[in-house]
């Protein structure tokens, strides 16, 4: 539990025959961590691996297979299952592949020319359609020797009659046509030659928009019969998409397990045949080498020894640095190493902080939130959002939550609030502490929790630290800043003399160990457990928040009539952004606290994840 | 009048420990911060460490609450 999975680092090698044996069998155990090999330039004897000619043939016709996913709107809904490795009718497969391709690209092609049409034809009754309204033919939009004609829109607010007095006020040889469509005012012109400036002039004084006819030569007879071949041809051509699309969607659900089936046993395909990238090869021999778990490697060796007839040379060393790191923790407290792998993932060898961290980060989180009601509201509220969520992240995070919310209960009871206040429904709660009463009890736990864990800190940094560096360097460097608390202790107790001589000593001890550098950080493991009356100043300020929104609906509640439904507002938003900073700034202060008060007393970090060949998850 | 003095100086201290730290704090979280939010554009990664960088100046505003404790205390 404190330490990560021990690892062996193995090396295989054997003859190129049995090598897609040996391939296949990591694959399908899912324990070994491929070392990637890299080639030394001075060293030509083994060179890196050669993929397997199917596999690139394979990636061709997975690029098709997830595109056609795509472009039919498959989703994948249990994994796929993988048929065989050897599918002795993969030309089949690829060929019905490019037939399915081909339709698709082919109904898309289909369908973009629809739409294309379908605009246009949009464009074309949007020309139409205003003059339709206007109740005029068509053909009288054509050349004039005398005559010019102008149609288009006119802005709601221009006034029709105004418009017509000044047009008039031009000249009297005009012919007006009015109309109203889909709320906008449209019009038709006709006016002798020598006055078409002028009145152009007018009209764009007036903000008008013009209607180009141009494009419409191709249309005769009157506007109405052309509006409704437009309309027909429109829906004509929406049910031929509407088709189109049916058909596309029939072909996914036809094809859909053919798809998802194929894309699984590609990628799995495509792995194995890519997997000699990351090993040595000379030209009749392999070389693999990697990581196994410890536990795993006996098994795993007699297995593959069988499989391959005792054609094969297994060697394990075991593992020193730079190992993989697997994590190793039961089950409720393995959501707190999404916690750890957000800093970063503990090296091989050193603790794992991860109980620790289980241990302190949902007391430090309810000592800072405390209130029963936020606590029970809240743990509810992540459980039911936990059953329906499915990414693995979310679900970690919601059980930190869900402990933090369970420790805020705690600390609730003790506090004796419930929604900032000191009863449930009438029954007076008893607090055990009250936090706004004895402010400075607070501080005083709040500052004793801070010198508990920053010497835990220091005690599992000296337990590292001798294990790396031996015990002398693990007493200059960590045991030494413990008994400068000691000495401090003595000093602030009246004991002059011990306690100076025992801080000079421990000075001195973390000078040699830590170099001058330390002698100036000396002031530090003050800072350090000073933070922690950070869990007191955010408490109190969460449990004023609570009070000050209760005595604000008390208020509203004691004007009566609206005053009861303003109270019950101020009540509901007012808890809910309790709760909401409630949660925000206690998660980041105690992850604080344990990012950089603790974890720096002893943590390396750096760990590389172990993630064996052939794992899904 | 001098025992009446001392209550609102006392509360005036207090006021001036925490205010002036965290003032300070904020001045000094606004400089990491925006450093930070551009190291976790580029490499999101980097988002715990920004993080931890940026709260790290808090502290400051720690001592000046416990200061001001003492004073109201005292």
């Amino acid at each position: 539990m404190l330490k990560p999975k021990k690892m062996c680092k193995v090396t295989v090698a054997g003859p190129k025959s049995i090598r897609d044996t040996a391939v296949s069998f990591f694959y399908d155990k899912g324990i070994l961590h491929i070392d990637d090999y890299t080639k030394p330039d001075n060293e030509a004897v083994l060179d890196i691996g050669t993929p397997t000619e199917r596999a690139s043939e394979l990636s061709e016709d997975l690029v098709k297979l997830r595109s056609i996913k795509k472009h039919l709107n498959i989703v994948k809904k249990n994994g796929g299952k993988v048929i065989s490795i050897d599918r002795p009718n993969q030309k089949e497969i690829s060929e019905q592949i490019n037939k399915i391709d081909a339709q698709i690209v082919d109904s898309i092609d289909k369908i973009r020319a629809v739409n294309d049409s379908l605009s246009l034809l949009k464009a074309k009754e949007d020309i139409v359609a205003p003059i339709s309204s206007l109740g005029l033919d068509w053909k009288v939009f054509t050349q004039y020797d005398s005559l010019s004609y102008m149609v288009g829109y006119l802005p709601k607010n221009v006034d029709i009659s105004r418009f017509k007095k000044e047009l008039s006020s031009i000249t009297g040889d005009v012919e007006m046509f009015h109309a109203e469509y889909m709320g906008r005012q449209v019009i038709a012109l006709f006016v002798i030659k020598d006055k078409a400036d002028e009145t152009s002039t007018l009209l764009s004084n007036n903000s008008f928009a013009p209607i180009n006819l141009k494009c419409l030569e191709e249309f005769e007879g009157k506007s109405d019969n052309i509006l409704k071949t437009i309309k027909d041809e429109y829906t004509q051509l929406t049910n031929e998409k509407k088709r189109l699309k049916c058909a596309m969607e029939e072909l996914g659900e036809k094809y859909s397990s053919f798809i998802i089936d194929n894309e699984a046993d590609f990628s799995k395909d495509i792995e194995l045949g890519e997997v000699p990238l990351r090993f040595a090869e000379s030209t009749n021999a392999f070389v693999i080498e990697g990581w196994i778990p410890q536990e795993d490697f006996i098994s795993m060796e007699a297995e593959l020894r069988k499989k391959t007839d005792g054609k094969i040379y297994i060697r394990s060393r075991k593992a020193v640095e730079g190992a993989p790191v697997e994590l190793k923790n039961p089950k409720g407290v393995k959501p707190f190493e999404f916690l750890i792998d957000l800093y970063s993932r503990p090296s091989y060898g050193e603790i794992d902080p991860t109980f620790f961290m289980f241990l302190t980060f949902p007391l430090f989180f309810g000592f800072m939130l405390g209130d029963l009601g936020y606590g029970l509201l809240t743990f509810a509220l992540f459980y039911i959002i936990r059953t329906k969520v499915k990414v693995a992240e979310i679900k970690s995070v919601l059980s930190v939550l869900m402990f933090a919310s369970f420790m805020t209960a705690v600390f609730g009871i003790v506090f004796g609030e419930f929604f900032g206040a000191e009863h449930i429904f009438g029954y007076h709660m008893t607090p055990i502490l009250h936090r706004l009463h004895h402010p400075i009890t607070l501080l005083n736990l709040a500052i004793g929790m801070g010198v508990v864990h920053v010497n835990m800190g220091l005690m599992i940094g000296f337990y590292n630290m001798k294990k790396a560096h031996g015990l002398k360097a693990a007493i200059l460097e960590k045991a030494s800043w413990m008994f400068l608390q000691v000495g401090g202790v003595l000093l602030a107790l009246g004991n002059m003399t011990a306690g100076a001589a025992i801080m000079l000593v421990s000075a001195m001890m973390i000078t040699l160990g830590e170099g001058l550098k330390g002698l100036f950080e000396l002031p530090s493991i003050v800072a350090n457990i000073l933070s922690y009356s950070r869990l007191m100043a955010v408490g109190l300020a969460s449990a004023i928040l609570a009070l000050v929104v209760n005595e604000m609906a008390g208020m509203a509640f004691s004007a009566g009539g609206i005053g009861l439904v303003v109270g019950t507002i101020i009540l509901l938003a007012g808890h809910s952004i309790a709760i909401f900073l409630g949660f925000l700034s206690p998660f980041i202060h105690s992850m604080r606290l344990h990012y950089v008060e603790f974890f720096m007393k002893f943590y390396t970090g750096g760990g590389q994840k172990y993630i064996p060949f052939g794992r899904r998850d | 009048m001098v025992k009446n003095m001392v209550e609102p100086i006392t509360a005036i201290a207090a006021a001036l420990a925490i205010g002036i730290s965290a003032i300070a704090a904020a001045i000094a979280e606004k400089e990491i911060g925006t450093a930070a939010v551009g190291a976790i554009a580029e490499n999101e990664d980097l988002f715990v460490k920004g993080l931890i960088m940026t709260v790290l100046p808090e502290t400051i505003v720690l001592f000046g609450f416990v200061i001001a404790y003492m004073i109201l205390g005292a």
